[in-house]
C-alpha cells in the first residue's frame, strides 16, 4: 500500500509551478514542475481536452489506470485535475527522460548489451505485472521507457493500453488497431483474429532491436511500407555480420519475441527467465553508464526539438523522397498513425510501383510483389468501420505533400471510431 | 435384488462419481496455475464452496476490527488476496483458457448465498491495492454470471439495496471511489438497481460528484451518471417524466452553467443524447418549449470552446426544429434573429461534416422565416451581441 503515501498531492493548478518543457505529444505537453506545498519536483502532463474530440472515456481510463497502478517499473500518476480546458496529470519526474531521447542525444547507434539487458529486464517486469492484471500495453517502445536520476526504469504511456477485464466481461481478445507501426505485431495489423498479451512481446522484441541499433527496424520507411514489410518479410532480427558485438543469448531472446505466430511467442513471465536477462545489472549501473554526463533533460529536449525543426525544414526541400516520411515521424516521436484499411490497400498498390522503380534492392522488391497476392486485409466488418473514418485519414490523398501526409493525431484520439471489436460491442449490449 | 436395478444403481453411482470427478479436475487446475501466488501450501484442492467459505472467514475477521497486531492482519490479507485471485481465475479463465460454466455457476451461487458481496464491499478500504482491484473485477464479473439461466446477482441486489447506497457514497472517499464506482456501473446494468438509484435521493448527489476536483473520480461519476441516464430506456423516461422540474433545473444550473469546463462539456453532450433518444420524446418536447432552456443553450453556443459549441448546437437545433414552437421561443429567436444568422454564418467545423452542414442550413432557413408573434411585447435583446 506504499502508493497511498502520506503525501497528498494538491488538486489545483496554483499549487504547482511549471518549469521547462521536457516532452511533447500531439495533444499533450509534459513539463518539469514544482509541487509548492510538498516542495517536490514532479512532471505534469498537460493535455488539451479541446483537441481530444470524442475520446473522453479513453482519457478517463488512461488516467484511472495510471492512478491505480502500483509497480516500481510503471509510471503512475499522483493525481489528476482539470484547469480550464486542460487536464493536468501529475507524475513522478523522470530526470533521465526516455531511452529514445537518450539515444538521440548521446547513443545514436544504440546501447551496449549490458545496458540493454538491464533496461529490458525492468521493462519486462512491468509487462509481467500489467499482463497479470489483464492489461495489454500496446505501445512498448524506447520512447516510452523512462529513466529517473537514480537509474530506475519505468514504462510509461498507457494512452492506448487495453484491459482484457474491461467492463467485468472477459475479453477473449482485442481487435482495435492501435500502436505505432514499426513496433506493431503482425496480428495487430491484420485485425482479423484479434490479439492479446503476445502483441506486447512482439513490440518488446522490436524495442530490443531499437535499443541495439538506435532505431527500430523499418523505421526509415513510410508506415504503409512498414505494414507490408512486417506482414510479408521474415521477422527482423540481429544480423550475424553487422551485429557481431552482441551475444548469442541476446540474438535468441529477440528471435523468441519476433515470431509471427503469437502463440509461439513466450509469455512475459516465461521470457523473464531467459538467459539473456542474467546479464542485467542494477539501476545504479544505468545511472553510471548512460546518464553520467548527459545535459539536463530540459536542455536536451530543447536541442532535440531544434534539430528536429532543422531536419523538417531540410526535408521540405527534399520532399520528393517519400522514405523520409517515416523517419520524420520517428524523429518527432509521434506515437501513432491512423489507417483506413481501404486506403491501406490502395497504398499497398502504390508502394508496389515505388519498389520496382526506386528500390535499392530489386530482388527484395520482387519478393514483395510476389507476396502481394497473399495480403489479407479484407474483412467486411472492418472495411465498413474504415469507411466511416473517411475524412479523418488522409494518408493516401495527401501523398504528394509529405509534410501533411500523416495525421498528426495519436491513434487514441480516434480510438472510439476505430474500435471494431466484436467483443467491445458485445460488452455494450445488455447481456442480461 | 434384481440385476437390472443393481446395474442402474451402479450406473447412477458411476455418473455421480464422474460429475464430482470433473469438478475435482477443474479445481486443481486452477490451483496449479496459481501456485506462484498461493502463499500457503494446501495439499487439498479447493472447491468453489471451500474458496467462498475460507474467504468469508477472513472477511469476517477483517470486518470485526479485531486487532491482533499488524503481522497477523497482513497474513490474513495475503490469504484473502489468494482466495480472491482464485475466484478471478475461475471467473475469467486461466492463461487464455475458457472459464468453466459449472464452476462459475457454483461459485456465483455460493458468493451470493454467503453474502460475500456485502463483506467485500465493507472490507474493501482495508484491503491492499491489488486485492481491491481484483475484488472489483470479481464483483463486476459476478453481476453477469447466470445460475441456471437466472441472474442471481439481480435478485441478491434487489434484497440488498443498501449496498448500492454504500457504493454510491463511495465517490466521497478517494481511497475507494474508483473501485466502488467500477462495481456500481456493473450493478446498474440490472434494471431493478438502476430504477432504485434513479428514484432515490442519490440522483441529486451525482450533480456534485461529477464536479469533484479529482479528475479520475469526477469522470468516473460522470460515466456512471451517463450509464444511469442511457441504459434502461423505459425506466429513464419514467424517471424524467416524474422528476422533470428539479432534474432539469439542476441540470441547467449546476451542470450546463457550471464554471467547470469538463462539467459543461460532458453535460451538454449528455443532454443531447437524452433528448434525442426516442423514448424520451415527451421530455424533449417539454424541454425545447422553455425560454429558460433555450437561453442556457444559446449561451453555451457562444462559448469559445468549439467542442461545447458544437454539442450545444445539436441541442439548440431541436428548439428551432420544433414545429409547434411556443411564443416564448419564437420571441427569443425573433429578438436575436440577426445575431443568430450572423453567428451561424461564421460557425464552421474544422473538418467537413455533412450532417452538421445540413442541420445548420435547416436551422438558418427556420430562423430566417421567424416572424414576431407579439411585436409590441418583445422586450428587446435578451443577449449581448454574439461574438463571432
Amino acid at each position: 500500500m506504499e502508493h497511498q503515501s502520506e503525501k497528498k498531492f494538491p488538486l489545483t493548478a496554483k499549487d504547482y509551478k511549471l518549469y521547462e518543457e521536457v516532452g511533447e505529444g500531439v495533444s499533450a505537453t509534459v513539463y518539469r514542475a514544482l509541487c509548492i506545498p510538498l516542495n517536490e519536483i514532479v512532471a505534469i502532463k498537460v493535455l488539451d481536452l479541446e483537441k481530444c474530440n470524442n475520446d473522453l472515456d479513453g482519457i478517463r481510463r488512461e488516467v484511472q489506470t495510471m492512478i491505480l497502478i502500483d509497480h516500481p517499473n510503471l509510471l503512475r500518476a499522483h493525481c489528476s485535475f482539470t484547469t480550464g480546458h486542460n487536464l493536468w496529470v501529475v507524475m513522478p519526474y523522470m530526470a533521465g527522460g526516455s531511452c529514445l531521447h537518450i539515444m538521440k542525444s548521446a547513443y545514436p547507434d544504440g546501447f551496449e548489451e549490458p545496458v540493454i539487458a538491464t533496461l529490458l529486464r525492468e521493462v519486462l517486469k512491468a509487462l509481467v505485472y500489467l499482463h497479470s492484471q489483464g492489461h495489454i500495453h500496446r505501445d512498448v517502445k524506447a520512447g516510452n521507457i523512462l529513466i529517473d536520476s537514480k537509474g530506475a526504469v519505468k514504462l510509461a504511456d498507457f494512452g492506448v493500453a487495453a484491459c482484457m477485464y474491461d467492463t467485468g466481461d472477459r475479453q477473449r481478445s482485442r481487435n482495435t488497431f492501435v500502436g505505432t507501426p514499426c513496433w506493431m505485431a503482425p496480428e495487430v495489423m491484420q485485425q482479423i483474429h484479434g490479439y492479446d498479451f503476445k502483441a506486447d512481446i512482439w513490440s518488446f522484441g522490436i524495442t530490443a532491436l531499437e535499443l541495439a541499433h538506435g532505431h527500430a527496424p523499418f523505421s526509415k520507411y513510410p508506415p504503409m511500407k512498414v505494414l507490408l514489410m512486417t506482414l510479408q518479410n521474415a521477422p527482423p532480427g540481429l544480423d550475424f555480420e553487422r551485429d557481431k558485438r552482441f551475444s548469442k543469448s541476446f540474438r535468441e531472446m529477440i528471435a523468441a519475441c519476433l515470431v509471427k505466430d503469437p502463440k509461439k511467442r513466450p509469455t512475459s513471465e516465461k521470457l523473464l527467465k531467459h538467459l539473456f536477462f542474467k546479464h542485467a545489472h542494477s539501476n545504479e549501473y544505468l545511472a553510471r553508464t548512460i546518464l553520467d554526463g548527459l545535459a539536463p533533460l530540459g536542455e536536451r529536449f530543447r536541442l532535440l526539438k531544434a534539430k528536429e525543426a532543422d531536419m523538417l525544414s531540410q526535408n521540405k526541400a527534399l520532399y520528393e523522397d517519400k522514405e523520409q516520411l517515416s523517419q520524420q515521424e520517428y524523429i518527432r516521436g509521434i506515437s501513432g498513425w491512423n489507417f483506413n484499411l481501404e486506403d491501406l490497400k490502395n497504398q499497398a498498390a502504390l508502394i508496389q510501383d515505388d519498389l520496382v522503380s526506386n528500390s535499392e534492392d530489386s530482388s527484395e522488391s520482387r519478393k514483395h510483389k510476389d507476396g502481394q497476392e497473399n495480403l489479407c486485409f479484407e474483412s467486411a466488418s472492418h472495411s465498413k468501420a474504415a469507411s466511416h473514418l473517411e475524412g479523418e485519414l488522409n494518408v493516401v490523398h495527401n501523398l504528394e505533400d509529405p509534410l501533411a501526409a500523416f495525421p498528426m493525431k495519436p491513434l487514441r484520439a480516434l480510438k472510439g471510431c476505430f474500435d471494431v471489436s466484436e467483443n467491445d460491442k458485445a460488452a455494450d449490449s445488455p447481456s442480461l | 435384488m434384481p440385476i437390472a436395478v443393481k446395474k442402474e444403481r451402479e450406473l447412477h453411482a458411476f455418473k455421480r462419481s464422474t460429475s464430482s470427478l470433473s469438478l475435482k479436475k477443474i479445481v486443481p487446475k486452477v490451483l496449479r496455475s496459481n501456485s506462484m501466488k498461493n502463499l500457503f501450501k494446501s495439499k487439498k484442492p479447493r472447491t468453489p464452496v471451500d474458496i467462498v467459505r475460507e474467504a468469508r472467514g477472513l472477511l469476517l475477521y477483517l470486518n470485526s476490527g479485531a486487532d491482533d497486531g499488524k503481522s497477523k492482519r497482513d497474513e490474513k490479507l495475503q490469504q484473502l488476496d489468494a482466495y480472491i485471485q482464485e475466484m478471478k481465475s475461475i471467473l475469467y479463465g486461466i492463461d487464455g483458457a475458457e472459464p468453466i460454466p459449472e464452476a462459475c455457476a457454483k461459485l456465483t451461487q455460493e458468493f451470493f448465498s454467503d453474502d460475500i458481496m456485502r463483506l467485500l464491499i465493507l472490507c474493501l478500504p482495508k484491503l491492499n491495492l491489488e486485492t481491491r482491484k481484483d475484488a472489483t473485477r470479481v464483483v463486476a464479473n459476478f453481476q453477469r454470471q447466470p445460475v441456471q439461466s437466472r441472474l442471481v446477482a439481480s435478485q441478491y441486489l434487489e434484497a440488498n439495496l443498501d449496498l448500492i447506497d454504500k457504493l454510491i457514497t463511495g465517490y466521497e472517499d478517494p481511497v475507494v471511489a474508483l473501485h466502488y464506482g467500477g462495481m456500481l456501473r456493473e450493478c446498474i446494468r440490472h434494471q431493478v438497481v438502476a430504477r432504485y438509484v434513479l428514484m432515490s435521493e442519490h440522483m441529486k448527489k451525482f450533480f456534485d460528484y461529477i464536479q469533484l476536483p479529482n479528475f479520475d473520480v469526477a469522470s468516473d461519476a460522470a460515466s456512471t451518471f451517463k450509464e444511469l441516464m442511457m441504459r434502461h430506456k423505459s425506466t429513464v423516461a419514467e424517471f424524467l417524466e416524474e422528476n422533470y422540474s428539479w432534474f432539469f433545473a439542476d441540470f441547467n444550473s449546476k451542470l450546463l452553467e457550471s464554471s467547470n469546463y469538463m462539467t459543461r462539456r460532458q453535460a451538454v453532450k449528455l443532454l443531447g443524447d437524452i433528448l434525442l433518444d426516442r423514448s424520451n420524446s415527451g421530455v424533449m418536447t417539454r424541454y425545447v418549449s422553455s425560454k429558460d432552456n433555450i437561453k442556457v443553450l444559446m449561451n453555451l453556443m457562444r462559448e469559445s470552446h468549439k467542442s461545447i459549441q458544437i454539442d450545444a448546437f445539436h441541442v439548440f437545433k431541436l428548439f428551432v426544429a420544433n414545429q409547434n414552437k411556443p411564443n416564448e421561443i419564437i420571441n427569443v429567436l425573433y429578438a436575436n434573429k440577426s445575431k443568430l444568422l450572423r453567428f451561424f454564418d461564421g460557425f464552421t467545423l474544422d473538418k467537413e461534416d455533412e450532417v452538421f452542414e445540413t442541420d445548420k442550413a435547416q436551422v438558418i432557413r427556420e430562423i430566417v422565416e421567424i416572424e414576431s408573434t407579439t411585436p409590441v411585447s418583445v422586450s428587446g435583446e435578451l443577449f449581448k451581441p454574439i461574438a463571432v
